[in-house]
């Protein structure tokens, strides 16, 4: 039997989770399917190609509860996609990866995750809107202490930092207005 | 999140029938089951959804944990969650006995 592993290196925007699940999907059809997902490192192993459903889902394991500690709930949360047929694969910065053999049909709809994605985008945008500002705190009024080299270069990476800081909030919002559609 | 904020917010389709399901205690994947066989297929609701809700209504002190289980535990409404499912069926119930007085209408006029 043949167990090549691959690594592919890809790099996904924050905003682009249903790229992402529809690129491992087409993955799969080639017979590549994810052993462990990475921010930028995919491993991949071979086998039969098969279709299968690959969904991203945001878990807050930060969030205040009353359920109990975080890893209890963790493993809770876990159980409730594994009793419902979802693989779990592994997680990047929250961000949970399952599969599920096939392609969704009516019977197991997910339609309903978009409310918990929506959140998730509302907090990022809510932090980066946050964190911008003290950015500019942090930068801009200690300049002149610094030779001009390193002022310009530091006035690069701020405005760098902020053009990102932007394009994401852009796409970001653009994302959402995206699920509340769906 | 407050409990009186509760009473006044639009509730999805989502929580209210999560709410129904726990009439009985049920754990996590018992709840998606018996929503699928509640709203005869109309609602089915995924397991990130489900989560997240049963956290929110149990912050909210609307729904407990009745028992653990090593891994699925059982959940059960609590004094509050019952009184606030009540009070929202009752609306409902006047929503849709107003909605019945349309579609008459309607038809009559048609």
């Amino acid at each position: 039997m043949d167990t090549r592993k691959m690594r592919k290196v890809k790099w996904f925007w924050l905003w682009q989770d249903a790229k992402q699940e529809d690129w491992l999907r087409r993955m799969s059809l080639d017979g590549w399917h994810l052993v462990s997902p990475g921010r930028l490192v995919f491993t991949f192993q071979q086998g039969p190609p098969q279709e299968f459903t690959y969904r991203l889902d945001f878990f807050n394991k930060s969030e205040m509860s009353f359920l109990g500690d975080p890893a209890d709930r963790r493993s809770e949360y876990l159980g409730i996609f594994e009793d419902s047929g979802w693989e779990h694969l592994g997680q990047v910065g929250g961000w949970q990866y399952f599969r599920t053999p096939g392609s969704l049909d009516g019977s197991h709809v997910v339609s309903t995750e978009v409310e918990s994605k929506i959140e998730y985008y509302r907090r990022l945008l809510r932090n980066l809107l946050l964190t911008s500002p003290v950015l500019l705190v942090v930068f801009l009024p200690r300049l002149e202490i610094y030779p001009i080299w390193f002022a310009v270069l530091l006035l690069t990476v701020f405005v760098v930092g902020l053009l990102f800081a932007g394009l994401n909030g852009v796409m970001i919002s653009l994302r959402i207005r995206q699920l509340k559609n769906e | 999140m407050k409990d009186g904020r509760w009473e006044d917010k639009p509730i999805s389709e989502a929580t209210f029938y999560i709410l129904l399901a726990l009439v009985e205690p049920l754990h996590g994947y018992g709840v998606m089951k018996k929503i699928e066989e509640l709203s005869q297929g109309t609602v089915s609701i995924g397991p990130g959804t489900l989560y997240g809700t049963i956290s929110k209504l149990a912050d909210a002190r609307m729904i407990y944990k009745a028992s653990e289980g090593e891994r699925r535990k059982i959940y059960a409404l609590t004094k509050l969650g019952e009184r606030y499912l009540l009070n929202l069926i009752e609306r409902l119930t006047i929503m849709s006995e107003n909605g019945r007085h349309a579609t008459i209408k309607l038809q009559i006029g048609s």
